[in-house]
């Protein structure tokens, strides 16, 4: 397996220039927009160039050589769930460093430290979108995965709209920074939205790793 | 080292059904038209495929219930897959090096510099010819007892497949107990390397020889009618009427030379072998 991490990484690196122009973007984006939608952006766009390796696996019938190599096809899917989560994780805490650089620049008088709840929300729900759609690339190719993605850009939307909602924001930089705080009576508190979100996540990782097993063991090459 | 037993792969109209085995030493080649099984068979061997029946057996273990242990030991060229055109000749050394326990980075590096690859170029500008050597190097890089090797020389002029076949034989040079299996439709290719050669036509196996039975005992008979009409054809084993001449190959040339004086008796190869028993 750590054949297919080595392929994974210099994939990824012969993509710099795509890395760059990305970190530039975030950059520019961090001084103009708030920094949960900073952080939504660059978590799910690292998430997304990782996952792009399954395209660059499948590109000229890549599939048959590739298991070929002392790998089983189980194997090739926990490579898989773990190189994009890596990389997602990588974007979430690069998002966050380049929001907390900005921030301090800007000296708006919040940080991201009072947003981790919020963060760690959108964390989990990219972690989501990503294992779904690895798999529905995996059963249906990079074709028709690209109406799936724009679908899952979407859900990440209005999950972060939702999880701005829920912390008391307006969905404006105004109601940032307010962070993770006990709600009234009825109302969910953020660790638990947090809570929820997370364990839908697991779940959602969970089940759409089990189905990319079963795809790849079932596919002919 | 493979033992195929009664396999069966349908795809729509077209049915294989084969039994073959390459035993260990041995340079076994699986020769036929386009279209004819071989890739199917290879992607049997290799796990790419489930077959619909019979059993296909690698090392000793079920193609399907290949472990990545059991893989290491095989190394693979296959026509039309590789890795990623993106990637350079030193980014596959190292994903070699991860993937492969018996990989040899720096013997690898020199055999590719040896054939003209450069370390640093990205797969996708190098010649047909490029790729073919480092899809053949690649199968050799980290000592695999069993050789699959799928028309590792398709496309490629005299020269390239030449070196290729070199670069073959060095391999086999070094270690008598590893064997190969290796298809082409370019059959002058295998007959200087291959020990056994079997003929696949439409799914099915014709014919299972070995190459110096093929060269030494078979041969193509040309005779006109009145010629054809007193051959002895017991010894035939086709015959078709082009023009006015008939040809037909026999296993038995040694009889035809002895028996037919006047007769035209040709050395048959592996390419009169595919025409005549496949050929319309």
């Amino acid at each position: 397996m750590n054949g297919l991490f080595e392929k994974d990484l210099r994939l990824i690196l012969r993509r710099k220039l795509t890395v760059l122009v990305l970190l530039m973007i975030l950059i520019v984006m961090g001084l103009s927009s708030d920094n949960l939608f900073l952080t939504g952006y660059g978590t799910a766009i690292f998430g997304f160039l990782a996952m792009g390796t399954l395209s660059c696996d499948e590109a000229d019938n890549g599939f048959a050589f590739l298991f070929t190599l002392p790998v089983t096809r189980r194997q090739y899917v926990t490579e898989k769930f773990l190189f994009t989560g890596a990389c997602t994780l990588v974007g979430w805490l690069t998002s966050m460093a380049v929001a907390a650089a900005v921030s301090a620049i800007r000296d708006t008088g919040y940080g991201v430290s009072g947003q981790i709840p919020e963060n760690a929300a959108i964390l989990f729900v990219v972690f989501a979108m990503i294992a779904i759609s690895t798999t529905i690339q995996m059963r249906f190719g990079v074709e028709k995965s690209r109406v799936v993605l724009l679908l899952c850009v979407g859900a990440l939307c209005a999950a972060g709209m939702v999880v701005s909602r829920a912390g008391g924001g307006s969905g404006t930089s105004a109601g940032l920074g307010t962070g993770y705080q006990a709600q009234g009576a009825g109302v969910p508190s953020d660790a638990m939205i947090l809570l929820v979100i997370a364990g839908a996540s697991v779940v959602a990782v969970f089940i759409a790793y089990r189905w990319g097993i079963r795809i790849m063991e079932k596919k002919e090459f | 080292m493979i033992k195929i037993d009664q396999l069966e792969k349908c795809y729509g109209d077209f049915r294989l059904e084969v039994s073959m085995e390459v035993p260990e030493g041995r340079v076994t080649g699986l020769v036929g038209k386009n279209g004819a099984g071989k890739s199917t068979t290879i992607k049997a061997i290799l796990g790419l495929i489930r077959p619909d029946g019979g059993s296909v057996k690698v090392l000793g273990v079920e193609a399907s219930d290949m472990t990545a242990r059991e893989r290491s030991r095989l190394g693979v060229a296959l026509s039309d897959s590789g890795f990623n055109p993106g990637l350079s000749v030193s980014d596959v050394a190292r994903i070699l090096k991860k993937s492969y326990p018996g990989f040899d980075e720096e013997r690898f590096l020199a055999a590719c510099r040896d054939q003209g690859l450069p370390a640093d170029k990205v797969i996708k500008t190098f010649s047909t010819g490029m790729k073919a050597k480092l899809r053949v190097l690649t199968a050799l890089s980290h000592d695999a007892d069993v050789l699959v090797l799928d028309e590792p020389t398709a496309g490629l002029d005299v020269e390239a497949r030449t070196e290729i076949l070199d670069i073959l034989r060095d391999y086999l040079a070094r270690n008598e107990k590893r064997s190969i299996l290796i298809t082409s439709h370019i059959a002058t290719d295998l007959e200087s390397i291959c020990d056994d050669i079997y003929l696949i036509h439409q799914g099915r196996i014709l014919l299972h020889e070995d190459t110096d039975v093929i060269l030494s005992d078979y041969a193509v008979i040309k005779a006109d009618e009145e010629a054809y009409e007193k051959l002895d054809r017991r010894y035939l084993l086709t015959a078709r009427k082009e023009g006015a001449v008939y040809k037909c190959l026999t296993k038995e040339k040694a009889f035809y030379t002895e028996n037919y004086p006047g007769l035209i008796v040709e050395n048959g190869g592996i390419d009169d072998l595919i025409l005549m028993m496949t050929g319309r």
